[in-house]
């Protein structure tokens, strides 16, 4: 390429030389010119033709009508791709579900950009979607809720939630520790405690009227005859008259049936004073618990799930109101609040998706669109006693961008299947659901938690070159169909005036862009001739942005070393013999051949 | 007394430990212990005693027990109850030496078969007066009479610790509830000898029936404490009890959450077969009641 290069310069200088249609222009580019040149070769017939190009098919600097960039009006955006960007802005403003747009073209056309710039003037007027939390449900399967919250509370409400725990962590400590609450609850030990005691006491005074004692042993109560407070012996229990032996023997045992009788009362008396110190418990922690998601509670009366959330959760604080006063707990809130203890972690409310308030509807690029990227992650923690819970849900790219629009490379898509399949489903299904590939085996508490599904309404907008489709296609055709909108950009542009002039544009939008050194009217006239080279046919363009930009980089940092003010066309000349190695070797070696 | 030995400045003593009757011991009458042992630089005697009336009934065929949760009667053959009281002294001693080993306290233990008292008595008379006995077992409500018959049968002992069935506790302030002015100086320098060792402040509650012998007895006090050679007391307390009703004084024990408390045997707050239901009610830590 190196060579086909020169010798187009070459013939340009030769054209320039024979013809006086545009001396200075000429001179200028017979000056950037290697020293090498030889400015008598004949100019190459196969050289494309079209707008501002001189009798040798090269572009006219002069035609251009501007010495430098500086001059000219900064275009953005690809060019002359005028039918793709209209299948984009249709496509991307297609209002509903379904109705999803695949950008083809080349690499470097441009489409990222316009893109990224179509949607932000589409989103930028839409609405903001609805924020969406997961809060634990409280049920024993220990999944999680998805919570529906006007835009931009969803932060707030997290906030408001772990400012309540934090309360509470102080509060119900306190409360715990008042006397009030130390003197009922012993009353109802004690009660518990001395009922069994004083039936047994008072058993023992009967009995001891009788000759008869209760005696303590390591395996609990026996009953024993007595004489002056001592067991009976049994030679001496055998020298009475069988009669009252056997008296004594029938009183022993009316005795023990008491006994039986008292003791078999425990479990049930076990089970009231349990369900009376729960109901203690549940009167302080209840008042406190209330008091601390009150305002919580009317600040979001009006939105459907919250109340019954808020009910649960305080539910399961009175239950649990114990986590909160474990002494360890004291401790560990020096270096962190209550709210992000893991062990308050089932109060924790996950962000899934907000907007702030200047935005409209969300624009989410994610470069690498794996599963966990996709439709997010959890995190688990596991406890001192080896319980693992959920002490994060992070969200994805469909969270974040539900409601707007998710813009995927198509290549980087397809190099995880699991995650297009995933993707396929949920765009299918219209919901977000959390169902990660999983091994066959696994470790017991790496169960996935149950989280509730997610209603999905996003564009989705995937950028393919012609490769990517053709793997898209091939191994994913239920996702290729879900397009319905293509935009497809083209390799080579007509060569119009019009063209012309929006590719100096955007030379000058570069120039701006990146702050560098404005280029003059002959190297702007090299890039044109570049990309008709690189268009391979006649009166066509060929425009890769990312390669302008590098040669205008290239060709800026050239500049600058020899200390020019401006970029002169053998800076260009330079930037473009240095750009794109691989492309220029490959060249090259069909050149030797 | 052990009041007395701290009183007289002495720097031994022994701590008995009395186990034997039911299947477990408080936890928290073994740390009392310890802490005592090491307040005192005693020794602990684990003392486990094999009731011998026991075996008496034993020799009964319809001799059976039933366990303290339910269930159904068991017969009760020597055999099994010698088997069980050996496996039972053998763990509890463990737990002794085992807390001794972590308090570096000297232990010993021991199993006898006699009558409990009265083999308490002996384990009491063989080492001289300077004995301390910790009841293993916590009181119950109906153990006013069991106590007194301690205190009247082993002699050779200063005093005796008791916990309750709502042991706790064994951190904390020392409080000492003194009801007469002679006892005030041995139990001051018993409650801080104590509190050194469980790195607690000393609380002295003084009791009185009448206003103006209150507002002297803790004139004398303060005065006492001025001079007291080893701490300060952290606060004092009287208590107007015009009656023997020991409700204010346990209310006392309640309100300070003490981790050892001091009282007089025979006083307000346990007097010789009393119910001991006001204080099991109260109590939650040792409590160190000295003759």
């Amino acid at each position: 390429m190196f060579f086909k290069r020169f010798r187009s310069d070459k013939s340009k200088a030769a054209a320039a030389a024979e013809t006086d249609a545009a001396p200075e222009a000429a001179d200028e580019v017979a000056s950037a010119a290697p020293a090498d040149a030889a400015p008598a070769d004949p100019p190459e017939p196969t050289l494309p033709l079209g707008a501002h190009t001189n009798a040798s098919g090269l572009t006219d600097a002069a035609s251009l009508g501007f010495k430098t960039t500086a001059d000219v009006k900064a275009v953005a955006g690809p060019v002359g791709q005028e039918a793709a960007l209209e299948a984009l802005a249709f496509g991307a403003g297609v209002k509903g579900p379904g109705y999803h747009v695949l950008v083809a073209g080349p690499e470097g056309s441009g489409r990222h950009t316009a893109v990224r710039s179509t949607l932000q003037h589409i989103a930028s007027k839409a609405e903001r979607p609805a924020d969406w939390v997961y809060v634990s449900s409280f049920d024993p399967t220990g999944g999680f809720r998805a919570l529906k919250l006007p835009a931009g509370t969803a932060k707030p409400f997290a906030e408001k939630m772990a400012l309540a725990i934090d309360t509470l962590a102080d509060a119900l400590p306190a409360a715990f520790a008042a006397d009030d609450y130390d003197l009922k609850r012993r009353t109802i030990e004690e009660e518990f405690r001395f009922s069994r005691e004083d039936a047994l006491e008072a058993l023992r005074r009967e009995a001891e009227t009788q000759n008869i004692a209760l005696l303590r042993t390591p395996a609990g109560i026996a009953v024993a005859p007595v004489l002056e407070g001592k067991v009976v012996k049994t030679d001496v229990f055998n020298s009475i008259p069988e009669a009252l032996r056997r008296e004594v023997e029938t009183k022993i045992a009316a005795l023990e049936a008491e006994i039986e009788a008292i003791l078999a009362e425990r479990p049930e008396a076990e089970k009231e004073r349990r369900a009376r110190l729960l109901a203690l418990n549940e009167q302080i922690a209840g008042r406190h618990v209330r008091a601390a998601l009150d305002d919580l509670k009317s600040e979001f009366a009006d939105v459907a799930g919250v109340e019954s959330y808020l009910k649960a959760a305080a539910r399961d604080l009175v239950r649990n109101a114990g986590l909160f006063v474990a002494r360890e707990d004291r401790a560990g809130r020096l270096v962190q609040t209550a709210a992000t203890h893991p062990r308050f972690a089932r109060y924790c409310v996950h962000v899934m998706a907000t907007t702030s308030a200047a935005s409209g509807a969300p624009i989410v690029q994610e470069a690498n669109p794996t599963y966990a990227n996709l439709f997010g992650r959890v995190e688990v923690s596991t406890d001192a006693e080896g319980q693992s819970q959920v002490v994060r849900v992070k969200p994805g790219a469909l969270h974040r961008a539900n409601g707007g629009y998710l813009v995927l490379d198509a290549d980087a898509l397809l190099d995880s299947a699991a995650a297009a399949d995933a993707l396929r489903r949920a765009l299918d299904a219209g919901e977000i659901r959390f169902d990660p590939p999983t091994s066959a085996i696994s470790v017991a508490g790496d169960e996935v938690p149950d989280l509730e599904p997610i209603p999905l309404n996003l564009k989705l907008v995937l950028v393919a070159t012609a490769d990517g489709l053709r793997r898209l296609s091939a191994s994913h055709g239920s996702l290729r169909r879900l397009f319905k909108a293509e935009a497809v950009f083209e390799d080579a542009i007509a060569r119009t005036q019009e063209t012309v002039d929006r590719l100096a544009g955007l030379i000058a939008n570069i120039v701006e862009k990146y702050s560098l050194r404005p280029i003059e009217a002959e190297g702007v006239a090299l890039i044109v001739d570049e990309a008709a080279r690189r268009a391979g046919a006649k009166g066509k363009l060929s425009i890769s942005i990312a390669d302008c930009v590098d040669v205008c980089r290239a060709a800026d940092h050239i500049a600058g070393s020899g200390t020019r003010d401006v970029v002169t066309a053998g800076d260009i000349e330079r930037a473009l013999r240095q750009h794109s190695p691989r492309t220029e070797a490959g060249d090259a070696l069909s050149e030797a051949s | 007394m052990i009041a007395h030995v701290a009183a007289a400045g002495e720097r031994s003593g022994r701590v008995v430990l009395w186990l034997g009757g039911t299947s477990s011991a408080s936890r928290f009458a073994i740390e009392a212990a310890m802490l005592l042992a090491q307040a005192f630089q005693a020794e602990v005697e684990s003392l486990y005693v094999e009731d011998r009336q026991l075996f008496d009934l034993a020799d009964f065929p319809f001799a059976r027990a039933i366990g303290v949760s339910g269930g159904s009667w068991r017969p009760m053959p020597a055999a099994t109850l010698e088997r069980e009281m050996r496996f039972l002294a053998a763990a509890l001693h463990r737990q002794v030496a085992e807390a001794g080993a972590t308090a570096g306290v000297a232990c010993h233990s021991r199993v006898v078969r006699d009558e409990p008292l009265r083999a308490l008595a002996r384990a009491c008379a063989e080492n001289g007066p300077w004995n301390l006995v910790i009841v293993g077992e916590p009181i119950a409500p109906s153990d006013g009479a069991r106590l007194s018959e301690l205190f009247e049968k082993v002699r050779d002992t200063t005093g005796a610790v008791v916990t309750g069935p709502l042991a706790g506790r064994t951190r904390g302030p020392v409080v000492a509830v003194v009801e007469e002015f002679e006892r005030l100086g041995p139990m001051l320098k018993a409650a801080q000898r104590l509190s050194a060792a469980i790195a607690g402040e000393v609380r002295l509650c003084i009791v009185g029936d009448r206003r103006d012998e209150l507002a002297w007895m803790e004139g004398e006090a303060r005065l006492l404490c001025a001079d007291a050679e080893s701490g300060e007391i952290a606060a004092f307390e009287s208590v107007l009890a015009a009656n023997d009703d020991p409700a204010p004084l346990a209310e006392v024990l309640r309100r300070h959450k003490p981790g050892f408390a001091l009282a007089q045997y025979g006083g307000r707050l346990i007097a010789p077969d009393a119910s001991l239901r006001p204080l099991t009610q109260a109590l939650e830590c040792p409590l160190l009641l000295v003759r």
